[in-house]
């Protein structure tokens, strides 16, 4: 497995995760995982569809909890599971709607679940919608909206509490180019102010514009972590689509 | 021995005071002497003085005359708290009287019943939809032993009542009775059409608007 | 938190018509009970306070029933739908979610019990039993509700699926009705008797028979009834708090791959 940085004090991480692991029954998910985000750091997950992608960030955000392993998110156990998703947003695989609300109904609740006051909640809310070019349909059924405009909401709903790190799973999957590029852009613009955010996708060309540093998972196990010039050095490779090819066993 | 050979008539199916001839004197009732012998008169005579005094001992030993036959049956017959008896049509009340023997002497086969009167329309009241039991058996009543009964009555229709237990007995012919108790069955509460049925109606309706109203002031707030 | 929840779902009750057309159902079938009971030669020919009772059952029965019914989804629709995952990704703890939920279904409870209090009181009307009827109703509804919720969310944390939630509620919903069903010479005898004295519904049943047929209306003339009830509440909550120690430890992705 190509490597990076010696491992740094774990309390500066944004992200750390040690040895990692999940079993569904006698398959395993994820195996013995070590890999760990700098704050600001701009971390692309990489891997092919089953590689255990979800399972971690399931993992990481306490949504399933390890078999075995442990980990710190801002500095904190994951057993401070409340304080830590105070400081995280997640943009989740299994996106859902409350198909009756209205956009900024949507968002003002989730603004209300941590705990803004109304006037806060008013601001947030509108702020998040003008972000995702979704205030023109503010008031439309969420059921109504197109799948684009959906992953726009979701993205929205994850940043609602002005998240230090953002962890999205897949969060372009499906859109058109238009769509795409404007979640991008509101990324780095995120990260340029200091979010991390840990983007899993399995989209190379996404993920070699946007990331700094991507670790690839497969079958379970991480077989590569680092900058992208690393990974093509050790692999041999021209590009991160060979490199990718190669370390997933597929060419 | 008379008394019984009369029983034996009596229970084949003769009526008392019919004898059928016999032959042989072991046959006779002992009187010692043929019927035949002896002229009409004499014979009707002879034969009424016979029959009486047997019909008599009969009756006694068949225990229809005991100890007097026109005496009234030392009983007493009270239905204590008959104030509480009023009630409504529908209700179920239970009726107690005390049987309670006054004399010297055991009484047997008491039996006691219930009697009902309208008191408006002055007529009996058939007991068959009012009580399941019309007569109650005591049997054998010791001197001095008050026999609590318990009647359990419905009240089937509403109006003014008289109540008065009876009670008979062996050794005398006459009955006892209790004291007559006057109550009142009142009209069975029903449902008020007049209340019931706007809210009925109504409500189912008020409903609808009121879910009418929701998703008009929702649609108004969301865009189309 | 539970606020937001349970402010949530009634909403959700309210937009989706999923809760109003309940009441709608409710009220329509207190109507229709009534009108019977009004008309009908047999039913007329009961006294005034045996037709209470036959209401009161009615109430409390299709209280029992579209409650169940709604709180089968109420819980496992957010699984189902996705929108568990997005939910517990706020600082929101097992226990919010599912006081939020319970909060929203005694609240459909409550409604039922307001749709039917025009019709207790109308029903009452000359026997002076109106107070006792909407007190003991709520009193023995209320409980009866919530360890019926109980149970009912308890499966829905342990199944995550509506119709096995749904089914497996209406069996025990069915469980406990039976034996209310029973004439009394059935229920004095052996096994049954047993039942009927720890059966909730029957004990709410009864109740309300000692209340409104038998005028028995002190509190302390019916606490005999109130105890099995309360203990199917007790049993309810346990089993809630067990379903939701099995959740934990599922996770809440526990299903989904």
């Amino acid at each position: 497995m190509t490597q990076g940085p010696v491992e740094k004090d774990r309390l500066a991480e944004a992200i750390s995760v040690v040895n990692l692991s999940k079993r569904y029954g006698t398959t395993p998910a994820v195996q013995d995982l070590t890999l760990s985000v700098e704050p600001g750091e701009f971390f692309g997950f990489l891997g092919p569809n089953g590689a255990g992608k979800t399972t971690t960030i399931r993992m990481l955000t306490g949504a399933l909890p390890p078999d075995q392993g442990s980990m710190r998110i801002a500095g904190m156990e994951a057993g401070r599971r409340n304080e830590i998703l105070k400081r995280l947003g997640v943009m989740p695989e299994s996106r859902g709607f409350y198909d009756w609300m209205t956009g900024a109904e949507y968002l003002d609740f989730f603004a209300a679940l941590y705990g803004l006051s109304t006037a806060e909640r008013r601001a947030r809310v509108d702020n998040m919608l003008t972000r995702t070019e979704l205030n023109p349909s503010r008031n439309k059924r969420v059921g109504a909206y197109s799948r684009g405009m959906k992953q726009r909401l979701g993205l929205a709903r994850a940043l609602i509490n002005n998240p230090t790190i953002l962890i999205l799973d897949e969060p372009t999957l499906g859109l058109d180019p238009q769509g795409q590029g404007l979640i991008q852009n509101l990324l780095r613009q995120l990260n340029s102010n200091g979010v991390t955010v840990f983007y899993s996708s399995h989209l190379l060309h996404e993920v070699s514009a946007l990331c700094s540093r991507i670790g690839i998972l497969n079958q379970g196990r991480l077989v590569a972590l680092g900058t992208i010039p690393e990974i093509l050095k050790t692999t041999g490779t021209q590009s991160l689509t060979e490199a990718f090819l190669s370390l997933t066993g597929t060419t | 021995m008379k008394g019984i050979l009369l029983q034996t008539d009596y229970h084949r199916g003769l009526p008392p005071g019919k004898f059928e001839s016999r032959n042989s004197k072991s046959e006779t009732p002992g009187f010692g002497f043929r019927t035949s012998d002896l002229g009409f008169p004499v014979f009707g005579l002879w034969l009424c003085g016979k029959l009486v005094p047997l019909l008599f001992l009969g009756l006694a030993v068949t225990g229809f005359c005991q100890g007097g036959s026109a005496a009234r049956l030392p009983l007493a017959l009270n239905i204590p708290a008959h104030e509480s008896l009023t009630g409504t049509a529908g209700d179920y009340v239970t009726v107690h009287c005390d049987v309670s023997n006054r004399g010297n002497a055991a009484l047997t086969d008491v039996t006691t019943y219930l009697s009902l009167v309208d008191n408006a329309n002055r007529m009996p009241v058939d007991l068959e939809d009012w009580s399941a039991e019309r007569g109650l058996f005591i049997g054998t009543i010791e001197p001095g032993q008050t026999f609590p009964l318990d009647w359990k009555i419905h009240f089937v229709k509403a109006g003014d009542y008289s109540l008065i237990v009876v009670a008979t007995g062996s050794g005398s012919e006459l009955p006892e009775t209790s004291q007559i108790v006057r109550f009142r069955v009142n009209p069975k509460r029903n449902l008020e059409a007049a209340k019931v049925l706007p809210v009925a109606l109504g409500e189912p309706v008020l409903l609808i608007f009121l879910m009418a109203l929701v998703v008009f002031f929702r649609n108004r707030r969301i865009a189309a | 938190m539970i606020r937001h929840i349970w402010r949530k779902d009634l909403q959700s009750e309210l937009y989706t018509w999923k809760g109003t057309v309940w009441l709608l159902i409710a009220a329509l079938l207190f109507s229709f009970t009534s009108y019977l009971l009004l008309t009908d030669k047999e039913l007329s020919l009961l006294d005034q306070t045996e037709l209470l009772w036959l209401l009161a059952k009615i109430i409390i029965a299709t209280a029992m029933l579209i409650v169940t019914i709604d709180a089968s989804s109420i819980a496992t629709a957010e699984f189902e739908k996705g929108t568990a995952e997005s939910l517990f990704l706020a600082p929101m703890t097992l226990s919010d979610f599912i006081l939020g939920k319970l909060l929203a279904s005694l609240t459909l409870w409550v409604l039922v019990f307001v749709v039917a209090t025009p019709y207790i009181i109308v029903a009452s009307s000359g026997t002076h039993l109106a107070g006792f009827f909407l007190g003991y109703v709520a009193l023995f509804g209320t409980l009866g509700v919530l360890g019926l919720l109980c149970v009912t969310l308890a499966l829905s944390l342990l199944y995550r699926s509506s119709r096995n939630t749904l089914t497996t509620s209406l069996v025990v919903l069915l469980f406990l009705t039976i034996p209310a069903l029973f004439g009394s010479s059935l229920k004095n005898s052996g096994a049954v008797a047993g039942f009927s004295r720890i059966n909730p519904i029957d004990s709410i049943f009864s109740a309300l028979d000692n209340v409104l047929v038998d005028y028995q209306v002190r509190l302390s003339a019916n606490l005999r009834f109130l105890s099995p009830v309360v203990g199917f509440v007790v049993v309810g909550i346990l089993f809630l708090l067990v379903a939701a120690r099995v959740f934990r430890r599922r996770g809440i992705a526990g299903e989904m791959r």
